[in-house]
Order: C-alpha cells, then sequence, then structure tokens
C-alpha cells in the first residue's frame, strides 16, 4: 500500500480499479532495419497498419466533435497530414532504411525544426499539431495492445499524465468513477472535466501515476487529496465507511436546501456561488445559492481558442437568464499566470508579479473590449454587476473605467441596449488595494476580497509551488488585519464587501465575525456552510474573532478554531 | 490553361492548421494543378504540410496560380475561401501575434 499527495477537485471518496490511458512516449532513437527485402517489407507494413489506426482514431473523433466545427477541422487536418506524409515515410523506411519510428520521428521533426526556426508565436500551434500528430503515430506504433474501453466491464479511475484534450473527448463518462492525473492545478483541463461532470479527481500527483498500473486498487480521497495505491483490507473498509457516512451527510444536508441562510440569532448572511461556466447555474441554484458571487469567464478559453463577441454574450446571457431575478458578478477576464491556456504564451520569470489578469486586457485593449460588450450586452437578460481583478491602484480601476464608458458609448451609438444602471466592484486580491479601499470607494460599489491571490501577494508565497506549501498561510495576522480593514472602510462608505476564494469554514465563521456578510463559495460547499451558519450567534463569531485577532501564531488560530467548530458541529449534528 | 491571381492572407495566424485544412479539402476536387507562390517559393496547394510551412502572414499578399481544365472554377471557389468570414480567425486578430 502506498499513499501519495494530490490537489482534490470534487469532494468525495472513491475506490476503484485503475485504468493506465497513457504513459510517457518513449524517445525515439535512431534505430535502422536489416538490409533486405523481407524486412523492409515487414517495416513498411507495420507502419501502415499503425498509420490506418490513427487515421480511424481521427475520424472517429471529428465525429465526436461534430458540433463544433471549428475542433473537428483540426483534427480533419491532422489526418490529412497523416495520409500526406505516407509516401516519403515509406520512402525513408525503403531506401535509408529507417526503422518505421525514427522515420516518422525524423519527417516531423524536420517539419517542426523548420517551423521553429521562426520567430514569431505564429507557429507555436502548428508545431503543437505536429507533435500530436507524431505522437499518435508512434503510440500505434509502439504499443502492444489499443486502449479499448469497450472491454470495461466495470467502471474504472483514469490515470493519466493529463488529459489531452483529443483524450478528453472520447472518454465514455459512464465509465469512469475517478480520474489521476501527473500534472494540472484546479483549472486544469482534466480539473474542469471533473468537476463539471461531478466526478472524482485527484490532480497534480506528479511522476507517482507511473507507480499504478491497470488492474491497481486505488482510493481517491476528494477532501484531502490523498490517493492510495493498493490499499490493504483494512483500509479500504475504513474508506468506505467514510463513503457511507459521506452518502448520510449529503442527505442530510438536503433538508437544510429550503431554510434561509441567516445566523440562529436571524442574520442573514448571502451565500453565492463561485462558477466557471453557464451550465454550472444549474448545480448553483440546486446548492441554494443565492446568486453568483463570482463567475470566471476565463474558462470560456478552455474550450474556445479566441472566443468572439457573440461566443461571450452567449455565455453570460444564458448564465444570466437562468439566474432570473438572482445577482451575477461577472469577473472580467483573469488570464495569465497560471491560467494561460496556452493562448498569450507571454514568456515572464515572475508570471504572478507579471502581465495577467486586468494588466493583460490593457495590454490587449481589443479582448478585453470585446469582452465587455458581451458582458454589457448580456445585462438586460438578468441582474447583472462587473468585477476587474488585480486592481492594484487608483490608476488600474480609472483606465477601466474608462474603457467601459466608451465602450458604452460605442453600443449607445449602434443602438444596442444594456442595463442602465450596472454596479461595478473590484478584486481586493493584491495588498495595496487592501490597505488604500478607501481611494476606491468613489469608483465602485462593492469590493470582492480573493483570498488565494490576498495571501500569496501578502505573505511572498508562490501558491502553486510546492516548496514553500507551509509558508501559504490564511490564518496569517497580516492576512486578518487586511481582511478587517477592507471591511471596516466597506462598511463606513457603504461598499458591500464579499469574499471569494476557497476558504475553509473556520474561516467563515472568523469573517462573519468581523463583519462580513456576503460570501461566494464552491456550489458543493454552500449547504454545510449554511448548516453551520445555522447554529452560530452573530455575538459568538464576534466573539470568536476577537480572539482570533488576538493570537499570534497561525498555528494557534487553527488549533482554537478547530475545538470550536468541534463544539458548534456537536450542537447541529 | 493558367490562370493566376493575387490574393490576401485573411488569417491572423497565417494559414494555419484550420484554413489550410479547408484549402486542400477545397482544393482536391478539382483536377487543376495548383500552386501559391511567395517571393520566388513555390507551393503545392494541395498539400497540407507544404501549406502550413509557408511564411504567410496575415495581410501578405500571395500568388495563386491553377492550371487545368476547371482552373477557372478553382479559382473563384478558393477567393470565396479567403474572403469568408472566419468567426474564431477574425477573433484571433483582435488578440494579434506578437
Amino acid at each position: 500500500m502506498e499513499v501519495r499527495g494530490g490537489i482534490a477537485v470534487t469532494p468525495a471518496i472513491t475506490v476503484g480499479k485503475a485504468f493506465i490511458l497513457d504513459r510517457e512516449q518513449p524517445r525515439v532513437t535512431q534505430q535502422f532495419i536489416r538490409q533486405d527485402k523481407k524486412t523492409v517489407e515487414s517495416e513498411k507494413t507495420r507502419y501502415l497498419k499503425a498509420q490506418s489506426k490513427a487515421i480511424k482514431e481521427l475520424k472517429k473523433i471529428e465525429k465526436q466533435t461534430a458540433d463544433t466545427k471549428d475542433i473537428s477541422i483540426i483534427f480533419c487536418g491532422h489526418r490529412l497530414i497523416l495520409e500526406e506524409s505516407q509516401q516519403e515515410i515509406l520512402y525513408t523506411i525503403e531506401n535509408n532504411f529507417f526503422k518505421a519510428e525514427y522515420a516518422v520521428h525524423h519527417l516531423m521533426q524536420s517539419y517542426q525544426q523548420n517551423l521553429s526556426s521562426r520567430r514569431g508565436e505564429l507557429y507555436s500551434r502548428r508545431i503543437s499539431d505536429l507533435k500530436d500528430i507524431e505522437n499518435r503515430l508512434l503510440k500505434h506504433l509502439t504499443s502492444h495492445k489499443n486502449i479499448s474501453y469497450k472491454s470495461l466491464r466495470k467502471p474504472v479511475v483514469i490515470v493519466a499524465k493529463e488529459l489531452t484534450p483529443s483524450q478528453t473527448a472520447l472518454l465514455p463518462l459512464n465509465k469512469i468513477v475517478g480520474i489521476i492525473t501527473n500534472s494540472g492545478g484546479q483549472t486544469s483541463h482534466t480539473a474542469i472535466v471533473a468537476r463539471t461532470r461531478g466526478i472524482n479527481a485527484i490532480v497534480g500527483i506528479g511522476e507517482e501515476t507511473n507507480n499504478i498500473f491497470t488492474g491497481d486498487t486505488v482510493i481517491l480521497d476528494g477532501f484531502t487529496g490523498k490517493v492510495v495505491i493498493r490499499p490493504t483490507k483494512k483500509t479500504i473498509d475504513k474508506y468506505k465507511k467514510q463513503q457511507q457516512q459521506q452518502k448520510i451527510k449529503t442527505t442530510s444536508l438536503q433538508k437544510i436546501k429550503q431554510l434561509r441562510s441567516e445566523t440562529k440569532d436571524q442574520h442573514s448572511i448571502s451565500l453565492l456561488a463561485n462558477i466557471e461556466n453557464p451550465f454550472e447555474v444549474k448545480t448553483a441554484l440546486s446548492q441554494s445559492a443565492e446568486g453568483v458571487g463570482l463567475y470566471r469567464t476565463e474558462f470560456i478559453y478552455v474550450d474556445h481558442n479566441h472566443p468572439d463577441e457573440e461566443t461571450h454574450y452567449n455565455a453570460y446571457a444564458s448564465a444570466a437568464r437562468k439566474l432570473g431575478n438572482r445577482s451575477i458578478v461577472v469577473r472580467t477576464l483573469d488570464l495569465g499566470a497560471d491560467k494561460d491556456f496556452g493562448l498569450f504564451r507571454t514568456v515572464e520569470d515572475n508570471p504572478f508579479l507579471g502581465c495577467r489578469s486586468l494588466r493583460l486586457c490593457f495590454k490587449h485593449e481589443n479582448v478585453f473590449r470585446t469582452q465587455l460588450r458581451a458582458i454589457l450586452r448580456a445585462s438586460v437578460h438578468g441582474n447583472v454587476a462587473i468585477m476587474f481583478p488585480m486592481v492594484s491602484s487608483v490608476e488600474d480601476i480609472k483606465k477601466a473605467l474608462d474603457i467601459l464608458s466608451q465602450v458604452k458609448e460605442e453600443l449607445h451609438s449602434q443602438n444596442i441596449h444594456f442595463a442602465p444602471r450596472i454596479p461595478i466592484g473590484i478584486m481586493i486580491e493584491i495588498p495595496s488595494a487592501a490597505i488604500t479601499c478607501d481611494l476606491f470607494v468613489d469608483y465602485v460599489d462593492f469590493f470582492c476580497i480573493g483570498t488565494n491571490d490576498l495571501v500569496q501577494y501578502t505573505l511572498a508565497v508562490d501558491r502553486c509551488n510546492e516548496n514553500v506549501a507551509n509558508y501559504y498561510k490564511f490564518a496569517h495576522p497580516a492576512i486578518f488585519r487586511l481582511i478587517q480593514h477592507v471591511i471596516q472602510v466597506g462598511n463606513k462608505h457603504g461598499v458591500r464587501v464579499s469574499i471569494c476564494g476557497e476558504i475553509s469554514k473556520e474561516m467563515i465563521i472568523v469573517l462573519i465575525g468581523m463583519g462580513l456578510k456576503e460570501f461566494s463559495l464552491s456550489p458543493y460547499s454552500i449547504l454545510e456552510v449554511k448548516k453551520m451558519i445555522r447554529a452560530i450567534t452573530l455575538q459568538q463569531t464576534q466573539k470568536i474573532a476577537k480572539r482570533v485577532l488576538g493570537l499570534v501564531h497561525h498555528d494557534d488560530v487553527i488549533r482554537y478554531l478547530r475545538k470550536k467548530i468541534k463544539n458548534i458541529e456537536k450542537e447541529y449534528d | 490553361m493558367e490562370i493566376t491571381c493575387k490574393l490576401v492572407v485573411p488569417w491572423q495566424y497565417g494559414v494555419h492548421m484550420r484554413p489550410a485544412t479547408k484549402i486542400v479539402k477545397l482544393l482536391r476536387n478539382f483536377d487543376s494543378e495548383t500552386y501559391f507562390s511567395i517571393h520566388s517559393e513555390k507551393y503545392n496547394a494541395k498539400k497540407i504540410l507544404e501549406l502550413i510551412s509557408m511564411e504567410a502572414y496575415c495581410g501578405q499578399k500571395i500568388k495563386f496560380s491553377a492550371s487545368g481544365s476547371d482552373a477557372q472554377e478553382v479559382v473563384e471557389k478558393l477567393k470565396e475561401l479567403f474572403s469568408e468570414e472566419d468567426d474564431d480567425d477574425d477573433e484571433e486578430s483582435q488578440i494579434g501575434a506578437y
């Protein structure tokens, strides 16, 4: 039995059999075949077989992606290249006596090198297309047996390096209970697929996936991010029991759905949902979200390479319509750094301190304008608010508002309608913005504290760097003081303050005590948080907050809160 | 019969995989021999690997020639393709290549 850690995506426990989707491609070396007719012929046949399998596979993907022509045509192009390169590959096998793998690699490399010798980002996508084609051919040449989902009788846990779009397109979702990947974070392709389909996934466990083999029993602990490989019977039983308890808990939470989100002494607390796709609105509402507190629009780039205004508009309008009168906060593109999606490919030494988010929008103002036009147009379909991320100074917000008013002007002159009064907010996630938030009050209607980045920037800890993971501490006095300051300024000037980000329910108690009344959470956390809020009085939370603000050490805070929460939980269970 | 015409590359990322595929799929329906030329380089227009290797930037003028019985029709159809609104690529032009 072995235990490995990764990043949890969906809060669930899964016990299942592993199914290995891919392994790192073996490196192709310069290999030659014997120079006789028989060997040459059999090598040619081997190549042709692999090629026809690859073509068949591509045809299948083309068919499956036929709804989205943009994607389908790319795979058609891959197929044309496979067909077109046949003659030359056969020629090198026959005349240079290259082994089939080497012949394929040689030809594809020559095209890739030719393209990569040129300057500019223009060719990088073509190069990755060629790599994809080469890998597909090599896969069929080297693998002993083909992956076939058909042979699966029971649902499996997919183990892969990272799911590529083509792999994702082929996943038979009814036969999958979990996904484990080497790479990827919360925002990786795998995580998004898993989250939206409600499949348990642990991503980013590193090279450890090489230690898992098809048929191994694996346990995915979606609460802690743990992966247990080949567990003992005792461990399986333990997790199965936990699975059972989880089911009971989920059922008991269903009863909370109809109840109001308020403290024991009837102070209401707004619980909103974070979403990434319009279809998640349904999930959010099913979990009794009062609205959407954060729509992470950059995820539109996962499905569309460079979405146009209509694509943006359709997404926002659909989300707004589904929400009816409930509010929806649309955050403008927060691309860059860990959410580059391979589109902007700006290579920077410090991407988190670089040209990301609002800064990237200023740099590519047309992209920004397109999105703003779409949000404004969608505003007539519901209760839409706009929020700008990564604001660091008053200049930033002035510039963003300036562009927004130009876009409004433009729509106006074109006789295109938008809601007359659209609330504007900013993310408070850079310490400079938190410290000087009083300077923003005249420009905005609400502040939304983004905890993930605020912690990262305040404590100078890269949240993606595991070497400093132990320095990433939400319960640091600096964070509490910054948040407290923002709440006080907001209350004084009538600017609404909310929090979005992945925060624990313990912290939510502290923040309620500090005066926060609005939280935007992942949809699946809402019911549990609501349950806890209903079990505590406002006074109790204030006491807890006061105590926490007096503590110096992070560990003391955690210990104190755990104890308190345990007591509260006893009360409501 | 040989017919030549000048075309302007409308795709911001040049002739990348998507337009290249469309071009090849279109031209394969015709018997004419077809070539693009940029400066003095000649590229077989029915070969996708040659198309994606062309150094053709957005806005660049490239020469197209077709020779064969259906040359006239080829040129017309290709002109249509080069003036087609491509949503995706239109958006790419806003982001710009850099």
